[in-house]
């Protein structure tokens, strides 16, 4: 063993045995904080590049069988497989002639033109005598064919499949008599198809080929069964709704829904759902218990989703961003600006007008204001496409009582949102005093306000 | 396995045909009075454009991409025993002529091909190039004219023996998607992809004349693609197919419409073939359903449920009842 002079490797060795074999656990408990996984090469520097396992967790112990001889034991199946499926393909082509296309000889003068002679079509005749059809004659004799009500699952058969995925399974039908209980139904079904779907094609295969009185595919449930045909009634019955895919089990078995399954549903319906297993409730209970959760949960994840989408915008706020809006002069004409609002400050640029009026009447000043200065800023009203926001800031005034002034723009109703919104949310951060100030300012003249209405009474 | 041979391995001449194929890689033989299927064969890579039983009834041909199929009936084996190539793109028809000597395709690669079927024989290959995919060729009743039907909206009538070619162009630049010519050689009707059918009677085609084609009628037939047209066996009647979903039945005197099979499940209609004795219309759809109607009625009587993605073609051979 080329291992044992790597002390890394034997001390591993020795970890491990001792957990191993030392039932008491005693061992376990001692050595289970020192971890000795150490993931990099350098722990072990004797040992080579293919020696080392690939996931540190590979126990390196002489006793313990890890799953690699499970993978090299599929790996060689799976050749197995592969080498079948190209015998098979062979045997396929084998089997099958190939005609080529070839071009025709250009001596079309050699083809004898017997090959394509005409034939005389006799249309006077114009089929007078009236045609029996076979197809007619046998649609008659068997008029009304009972449909098997089963009759739609019948689609999910694997075996009419081609190249799809299938899972074949065993089922034991307890709802037949005695005698035939001992010969369970060999199905093949499609990977897609639910566990419903499943119950309906073991009915469908059951009506066909056995001819058995049978109830409704509703009536009935797919348990785990053993493979002497033995239901293990430990677990609930496989859920309806699931993919067939999902469950690894060979053998099942179809049983009739009793009162024990609707009662176990109703008690365990609270727990089961949250498990996915769904409740096996009456019908119309479970449909309204189910929506009832569903709708609450979707409430829930709708709330959340607001609430994270408002605190996006509030994070995002004080990211500078410029909109391009309408500043109102104290003459009532607009002016296009550009309104830069970060963290920091407020600027507004005005954008270059070429027309010598607005130049006359528009801002030119470009200006910018601190965030500190300002105190609010709100939409004072909504037209159809525009809206009007207020910008109201400090003055820059040696005065003690501090006033403050307003600045009116335009502009498209979302961005006017945008904009006040973006504002209001860098102000909630920042808590300027300004802001503050301002705040209070507007609650006492409110409440003066509402007790000036009040003496009016 | 859904049920099995029925064990009714009776003569094949006795048992009516019915084949369904498309886009689920399989072709269905159906026992067509019950509705259940008989046998799945597997068509591995390719879609099926179209299927053609043979006139010795023994085999059925698959046009697909690149290539077309043939298949046993009666038998066993469920893979194609021969597989025609040399072709590229998409197959869209084939046929036979009536005593199997030869089979003529056309596809997508603006070529009719027909393809001598005599072991070892390369007397009757011969190939036809138009300029634009060929959507669909049908042989006249006297065996000798193939008339094509391709994608810019002409029709050529191709004589073989003597390789002349006849045009027309019933609307420009309308594909014709389908045209079928009656066993009695007196019509001639083309479908395009505006529901647009025309309808022609033949005259002449009898010795070394070529068929004329006296203009006779044209209809309305659907508001949109017309998919296939196909004459009863009686001639008394022409079945329309769309993919607005209904297949039309018109009578072939003044064309007028004399039911119309639809129903909300079923999707474009694809194919569509009478019963020998015309009471009886069996149509392929999308929604991969086929489905048999009495004519009359315009009822559903069976249902040929099965493939799992849209059904594009289908064959029937009723067998006459003496």
């Amino acid at each position: 063993m080329a291992l044992y002079d790597n002390k890394h490797w034997l001390l591993s060795h020795i970890r491990h045995s001792f957990i191993f074999s030392d039932e008491s656990g005693f061992s376990e408990m001692v050595m289970m904080d020192e971890d000795l996984r150490v993931p990099s090469m350098k722990a072990y520097p004797d040992l080579d590049q293919d020696e080392e396992d690939e996931d540190g967790d590979a126990p390196r112990s002489l006793d313990v069988n890890c799953e690699l001889d499970f993978g090299a034991h599929r790996r060689r199946v799976n050749t197995a497989q592969k080498l079948e499926k190209m015998d098979l393909e062979r045997k396929r082509i084998a089997k099958m002639t190939s005609i080529k296309w070839e071009d025709p000889m250009p001596s079309v003068a050699e083809v004898p033109s017997n090959a394509f002679e005409r034939k005389v079509v006799d249309n006077a005749k114009k089929e007078k005598v009236k045609r029996t059809s076979t197809l007619s004659a046998q649609l008659k004799d068997c008029p009304v064919l009972l449909k098997n009500p089963f009759f739609d699952y019948s689609k999910f058969d694997g075996n009419a499949q081609v190249g799809v995925p299938v899972k074949r399974y065993i089922i034991f039908l307890t709802m037949l008599p005695e005698r035939e209980r001992n010969y369970p139904l060999h199905v093949t079904i499609v990977n897609t198809a639910k566990v419903k779907e499943l119950v309906g094609l073991v009915l469908w295969k059951c009506s066909e080929e056995r001819n058995a009185q049978l109830e409704d595919e509703s009536a009935y449930a797919l348990h785990i069964a053993e493979d002497d045909g033995e239901v293990d009634w430990d677990f609930p019955c496989l859920d309806e709704k699931e993919v067939v895919s999902k469950f690894g089990f060979n053998y099942l078995a179809l049983v009739q829904k009793t009162e024990v399954h609707k009662s176990r549903a109703q008690t365990m319906s609270m727990p089961l759902s949250s498990l996915g297993w769904s409740a096996l409730a009456e019908r119309d209970e479970k449909e309204i218990e189910g929506a009832e959760e569903s709708a609450l949960q979707q409430q829930a994840m709708k709330e959340a989703e607001m609430r994270m989408k408002g605190h996006m915008t509030a994070m995002e706020a004080p990211l500078y961003q410029s909109f391009q809006v309408y500043i109102m002069n104290r003459v009532r004409v607009r002016s296009a600006v550009h309104l830069g609002i970060s963290g920091e400050k407020i600027e507004i640029d005005p954008v270059v007008q070429h027309k010598a009026t607005s130049q006359l009447w528009g801002k030119r000043k470009a200006a910018t204001y601190d965030i500190t200065r300002i105190a609010a800023c709100e939409l004072v009203n909504q037209r159809s496409s525009k809206s009007h926001f207020r910008l109201v800031h400090q003055s820059l005034t040696e005065d003690p009582t501090t006033t403050f002034k307003t600045l009116e723009f335009e502009a498209e109703n979302f961005v006017a949102q945008e904009i006040v919104q973006k504002i209001n949310h860098i102000l909630e951060l920042r808590a300027t005093p300004v802001w503050k100030e301002y705040l209070v300012t507007k609650e006492r003249k409110s409440t003066r306000r509402r007790s000036f209405s009040f003496s009016l009474k | 396995m859904i049920s099995g041979e029925e064990g009714s391995a009776g003569d094949p001449s006795e048992t009516v045909i019915l084949a369904t194929g498309g886009y689920d890689h399989t072709i269905k033989l159906w026992q067509a009075h019950t509705g259940n299927c008989q046998r799945t064969l597997q068509n591995p890579e390719s879609q099926v454009n179209a299927l053609e039983i043979t006139p010795d009834r023994q085999r059925i041909a698959a046009a697909g991409y690149q290539h077309v199929r043939i298949y046993d009936i009666n038998g066993s084996i469920n893979t194609a025993v021969a597989n025609c190539e040399g072709l590229t793109k998409n197959v869209t028809s084939v046929g036979f002529q009536e005593d199997g000597k030869w089979m003529y395709t056309g596809g997508e690669d603006c070529s009719a091909r027909i393809w001598d079927m005599r072991k070892g024989s390369m007397q009757c290959q011969r190939i036809f190039q138009v300029s634009a995919p060929v959507n669909c060729v049908c042989l006249h009743p006297n065996q000798a004219e193939l008339i094509v039907g391709d994608q810019s909206g002409i029709i050529h009538i191709w004589d073989l023996k003597t390789d002349h070619n006849e045009q027309l162009i019933p609307e420009t630049d309308a594909a014709i998607l389908s045209m079928a010519v009656d066993s009695a050689g007196t019509f001639l009707a083309a479908v395009n992809n505006k529901g647009r059918c025309f309808i022609w009677g033949l005259g002449g085609g009898t010795n070394d004349e070529p068929t004329r084609l006296n203009p006779k009628h044209k209809l309305e037939a659907h508001k949109r693609h017309a998919l296939k047209c196909r004459f009863s066996p009686d001639s008394q009647m022409l079945v329309t197919t769309s993919a607005d979903q209904t297949a039309r039945i018109w009578e072939t005197d003044k064309f007028e419409m004399v039911q119309e099979l639809t129903c909300d499940a079923q999707r474009w209609v694809w194919d569509a073939a009478f019963s020998l004795d015309s009471q009886y219309v069996v149509t392929a759809s999308s929604d991969g359903v086929a489905r048999l109607w009495n004519v009359a009625e315009g009822s559903i009587k069976r249902e040929y449920t099965g493939h799992q993605k849209a059904i594009t073609a289908l064959a029937l051979e009723d067998v006459a009842r003496d």
